[in-house]
């Protein structure tokens, strides 16, 4: 799911609002905020895997957007470009604090896209998004953000190419590396004879 | 071709040559680890193609808006501090010559005591040189240029007070907009 406004209506909008916060508009700015929120938020959760840091880290991202709106390219995408600043801005976060360790317990305040889940549900979330984060972290920041902008953003080899500044090669080679890493470390969990006795258990004459 | 020729195809993005496909189909048949991660990978892709978006609490915007006016005020205060040190540091440099200048004991007593402050500063060991400097240099500029740029110099000093204050006030009392 690309996350954009929708329509030629909606595109002029977001750029009056582009232009008012130029103007000193700071409101303005608080409405691409309100629009954008949820996807830079998403961004920073994937590359940093915890809630803490990806507040600080989105709230960080719209500052040094309304602080560098003037280097905007009124004829490129908004959201590429908040998303590029925020994937930049990841990297160097996980650069700086060498974060490897993650863990859902610490966030109970979690909270995913559907509403009101049951507790199973929310249980059974949380754990499909532990076991992804846990693979995401064994990627390198660079290869996590190609990863995330592909897989939940929807973004082309080259609107990855634009966000992260590499080449288009660089950006499938990456890719391609961070699949067979991600397949690799799948494999080390779950190992084929695991999840076959797995799959058999029910058989098993003990049940 | 080897299995390595096949296993870096078991990622690849773009759909194969029909070709290559029906080779790659022949290897996974009987090589077990091409098997595994040919499995392993599609279990992985349909992990991250389902998994759910996360949301940040409610009230991002208003944190924002806080955060924002919180940095602008810093930003302000260090300007306003950059200032002030720039504007000290040029006050300074001219108002130690220029007490050296006015240095007699036939000044008015506002001038003296402003000289004896000055001379104060000369008892600070780690300025002494400095101080020393500085007047050796005012006493020799006084014997070389004239009243009129003397009187140009004070005048100087004073515009540069007048900036400070000026700017002091700007900067650390300017209101933030927010509209």
């Amino acid at each position: 799911m690309k996350p954009t406004v929708q329509g030629e209506d909606m595109r002029e909008q977001e750029l009056h609002w582009v232009q008012q916060a130029l103007a000193g508009d700071t409101e303005a700015f608080v409405q691409l905020i309100e629009i954008y929120q949820r996807s830079v938020y998403n961004l920073c959760y994937r590359m940093l895997g915890n809630a803490e840091d990806a507040e600080d880290a989105a709230q960080e991202t719209f500052l040094r957007a309304f602080h560098s709106l003037r280097k905007f390219d009124q004829q490129r995408s908004f959201v590429t470009w908040l998303l590029s600043i925020a994937a930049h801005h990841c990297i160097d976060q996980i650069r700086k604090r060498k974060m490897t360790v993650f863990s859902l317990e610490d966030n109970p305040d979690l909270e995913f896209a559907s509403h009101d889940p049951l507790p199973e549900a929310t249980i059974s979330l949380r754990e499909d998004q532990q076991r992804l984060q846990q693979l995401l972290k064994r990627l390198s920041e660079t290869d996590r953000a190609a990863i995330v902008l592909y897989y939940w953003y929807d973004f082309s080899y080259e609107e990855i190419a634009q966000s992260l500044s590499l080449t288009v090669s660089a950006v499938k080679s990456r890719l391609h590396r961070a699949r067979r890493a991600l397949a690799e470390s799948w494999l080390e969990k779950y190992p084929p004879v695991s999840r076959e006795v797995e799959r058999k258990g029910y058989e098993s004459p003990v049940f | 071709m080897n299995h390595r020729f096949f296993e870096e195809r078991l990622f690849a993005d773009e759909p194969l040559p029909p070709g290559e496909q029906i080779l790659l189909e022949e290897h996974i048949h009987t090589c077990e680890r091409c098997r595994a991660l040919r499995t392993a990978w599609q279990e992985t892709e349909v992990e991250l193609k389902l998994a759910q978006w996360v949301n940040p609490r409610e009230g991002f915007s208003q944190r924002w808006r806080e955060r924002h006016l919180r940095q602008t005020a810093l930003a302000q205060q260090r300007r306003a501090l950059g200032v002030f040190l720039v504007t000290s540091l040029l006050a300074a440099l001219f108002a130690f010559p220029f007490f050296a200048l006015i240095a007699s004991p036939a000044q008015p007593l506002w001038l003296r005591v402003m000289v004896a402050v000055y001379n104060l500063s000369a008892l600070i060991p780690a300025v002494e040189g400095v101080v020393t400097f500085l007047s050796t240099v005012g006493r020799a500029i006084a014997q070389v240029i004239p009243p009129m740029l003397e009187i140009a110099f004070g005048m100087a000093f004073l515009g540069l007070m007048a900036i400070w204050l000026v700017m002091l006030r700007k900067f650390s009392f300017g209101r933030v907009r927010t509209q």
